[in-house]
């Protein structure tokens, strides 16, 4: 089945609402914060094409600066992560390949498949963000400290969502 | 020519990775220049307007009245003391409007960051208001930020919780001066830099603005020193204090203007440029 543009419009309107009003403001002991907004990145459909992935990136991410006042951070880290899921999609590929109905859930995939994309995304995407926010090596530690734990909440997040929102479809 | 186009169509994915990601950190490296002045201009009235809904849906009735009652009264006061500063015979030969020099735009911040690195915060008062860029921005505990841009309804201010943002600040008991700037490390805590070894600074010292920049008046409390280290090597102190705005508690912020400031950054400039 495939994700229709109406469908990705009203995931992305979704994601925009939820990170603007609600994950904006929710910060666990002013180190971890849910960049919720990757959820509708990871989901994209898994054949979507590498090049139009990439501007959608830096448009989802631009648009996020645009509400959070950061400018290009978002969409630098964004497009990072679009250049990144073709490959680690094409690592991970099971032995029998992608099913053209299969979405990048743990239901129609599996435990360790999502679990290695999902933290493997999210954490290269979150250790760009915090290294372009804070952007100085004097603060390695304050960087490292944020990615963690912040890629962990976010993950939590982000599967919860995926919880919520996805069927399986297999 | 025919294997050079090859060549880019090939790699069209990497090309338009770099070229994008080339772009962002365009964006994030050029802070506070005219890009990023336009960015923020359309960017703070529509999160500005965002942030004010939700504002309103949050706050309860009574205590929004609450604040507002608050807000008029604190207008009041300053403003009784400003006429009443001359009567107590201090400096009453000086002409009015170096009395009245600076004024004071009462406002609510509807937005803002502290668990960032650069953070900013949004005030409720913007052009029509008379907030504009480079004014300060203060609460009725101390220093709070200074307007980075302001839209016809919204202004966007760095807060003092930026590295990016020094204070010309001074030691009220002493006088010395020095330069206030965050680490980044603890958001009710800052440094004080530039002050050398062999000065005088105790625990317990107040600090305020000096008034050398056109940001904020002289006497503005900034905080209290809680640690004077003497620094690894360098010939200054290390010194901590505690902020006296709060974050996290107070929301009625007060933009300060200066009515002298066009007539001083002329004269500083026409010197500054003829010498």
């Amino acid at each position: 089945m495939k994700t229709s543009i109406l469908v990705l419009a009203i995931r992305f309107l979704g994601v925009l609402f939820l990170q603007v009003v609600f994950f904006k403001d929710i910060s666990i002991a002013s180190t971890a914060t849910a960049l919720i907004y990757v959820w509708f990145l990871l989901m994209l459909p898994l054949d979507f094409v590498p090049l139009a992935g990439l501007f959608l990136g830096f448009a989802s991410g631009l648009v996020i600066d645009f509400f959070l006042q950061t400018p290009g951070i978002h969409a630098g880290s964004s497009t990072l992560l679009m250049a990144l899921r073709p490959w680690i999609l094409s690592g991970l590929t099971p032995r029998a390949g992608y099913d053209v109905n299969q979405e990048p859930t743990f239901m129609d995939m599996g435990w360790p498949w999502y679990l290695a994309y999902s933290f493997g995304l999210i954490l290269v995407h979150h250790l760009f963000t915090f290294s372009l926010e804070i952007l100085s090596s004097e603060f390695i530690g304050l960087i490292i400290l944020n990615t963690v734990s912040s890629t962990l909440f976010t993950w939590v997040c982000v599967t919860l969502v995926i919880l919520l929102t996805s069927t399986p479809r297999r | 020519m025919n294997k050079l186009l090859l060549f880019f169509t090939r790699n069209r994915v990497l090309f338009s990775f770099l070229i994008l990601e080339f772009f962002s950190i365009w964006l994030v490296v050029n802070r506070n220049t005219y890009q990023q002045a336009t960015f923020f201009l359309v960017s703070v009235e529509w999160a500005g307007r965002i942030d004010n809904v939700k504002q309103n849906v949050l706050q309860t009735l009574s205590l929004k009245e609450q604040n507002e009652d608050l807000m008029a009264e604190n207008a009041r006061l300053k403003e009784s003391l400003r006429n009443l500063q001359p009567k107590m015979g201090l400096r009453s030969d000086l002409p009015p409007e170096l009395l009245t020099r600076y004024y004071y735009i009462p406002g609510k911040t509807i937005n803002q960051t502290t668990e960032l690195m650069n953070n900013y915060l949004t005030i409720n008062k913007g052009s029509s208001d008379g907030v504009s860029a480079g004014m300060g921005v203060i609460s009725s505990a101390g220093v709070v930020g200074k307007v980075i841009s302001a839209s016809s309804h919204f202004a966007l201010a760095q807060s003092i919780l930026n590295p990016n943002f020094f204070i010309a600040s001074k030691i009220s008991r002493t006088g010395i001066q020095g330069s206030a700037k965050w680490d980044g490390q603890n958001i009710y805590k800052s440094k004080l830099l530039y002050i050398p070894r062999n000065l005088d600074v105790r625990v317990g010292d107040s600090i305020m603005t000096s008034g050398f920049n056109s940001v904020f008046p002289e006497g503005v409390p900034i905080g209290i020193v809680s640690d004077v280290q003497s620094g690894e090597g360098d010939s200054f102190l290390d010194i901590t204090f505690i902020l006296f705005h709060d974050f996290k508690k107070t929301d009625l912020v007060y933009t300060v203007g200066d009515r002298l400031r066009i007539e001083k950054d002329t004269l500083e400039i026409q010197v500054l440029e003829g010498s």
